[in-house]
């Protein structure tokens, strides 16, 4: 558990920024590189390469290097640990049990 | 319900596993067919592709956002390996009669991956913590949907 507070730390770091709040809801419309997410907000690409660099330190964002750009991407399963699975199982023992009989 | 049992058999992997009540056949199919995905992935759940075979590869849309990987290996109704977003599994479904026992191994590149897949579900902490961020997530998951539907 030692690792565990400063991930936790990291993500809520993150989160705090307003701005990084708006960043992170553009992604989840879908990727987009450095400079299309800087341009709305008015930002520098190097304010903005701060931002994300922070987002991706709390695991909540990945990026790639695309010919000269770097493509942003929202990880949507930043938040799905070991407890999420085990409730998806669940859910897939319900549809074994109601389904068994039918096939 | 039946029990789950979590572990950690090294540094690298999560081993889950789990009996359920029906035939193995049975559990294969509701793992691989297309039509059973959205009732246990949740509502708006939409597959894209289910390509079962070794080197085929599914992708779904569900309300957390993209899931895809690709098949390994495929051998109905005993066995499957398939990478899962960024980890591999091996699922094997073993014949015990009238109940199937799942045993499902993860297999991460670094322990810390492993190890941040496992706290996520350990902290009380994190878990309240993380429900909120989640919900966040799915909130914006949501808006970005209503933005590409209207």
């Amino acid at each position: 558990m030692v690792q565990y507070k400063p991930t936790v730390d990291r993500v809520f770091v993150a989160l705090a920024d307003p701005k990084r709040r708006a960043v992170l809801e553009r992604l989840g419309a879908g990727s987009a590189t450095i400079s299309e997410l800087a341009e709305p907000f008015g930002m520098s690409l190097t304010g903005m390469k701060k931002h994300i660099r922070l987002l991706e330190e709390a695991q909540l964002v990945t990026s790639e290097k695309v010919g000269r750009a770097r493509r942003c991407t929202l990880a949507p399963f930043a938040f799905q640990g070991i407890s999420t699975w085990l409730q998806r199982l669940d859910r897939f023992a319900q549809v074994v049990e109601r389904t068994k009989g039918a096939r | 319900m039946n029990e789950t049992s979590v572990t950690t058999p090294n540094e690298l992997e999560i081993r889950v596993e789990r009996v359920f009540d029906a035939p193995r056949t049975h559990v294969f199919s509701v793992w691989t067919d297309p039509e059973l995905i959205p009732e246990w992935w949740g509502d708006g759940t939409v597959v894209e592709e289910m390509d079962v075979r070794p080197g085929g590869t599914y992708r779904f849309r569900t309300a957390f956002g993209v899931v895809e990987g690709e098949f390994r290996e495929v051998d109905a109704p005993g066995r499957l390996v398939q990478t899962f977003q960024n980890h591999l599994q091996t699922l094997e479904f073993e014949d015990l009669g009238d109940q199937t026992k799942l045993t499902q191994t993860m297999r991460f590149e670094t322990t810390e991956q492993r190890d941040t897949t496992m706290q996520y579900g350990v902290e009380e902490g994190a878990k309240q913590g993380f429900s909120r961020v989640d919900e966040l997530l799915q909130r914006l998951a949501g808006r970005a949907e209503a933005v590409r539907n209207a």
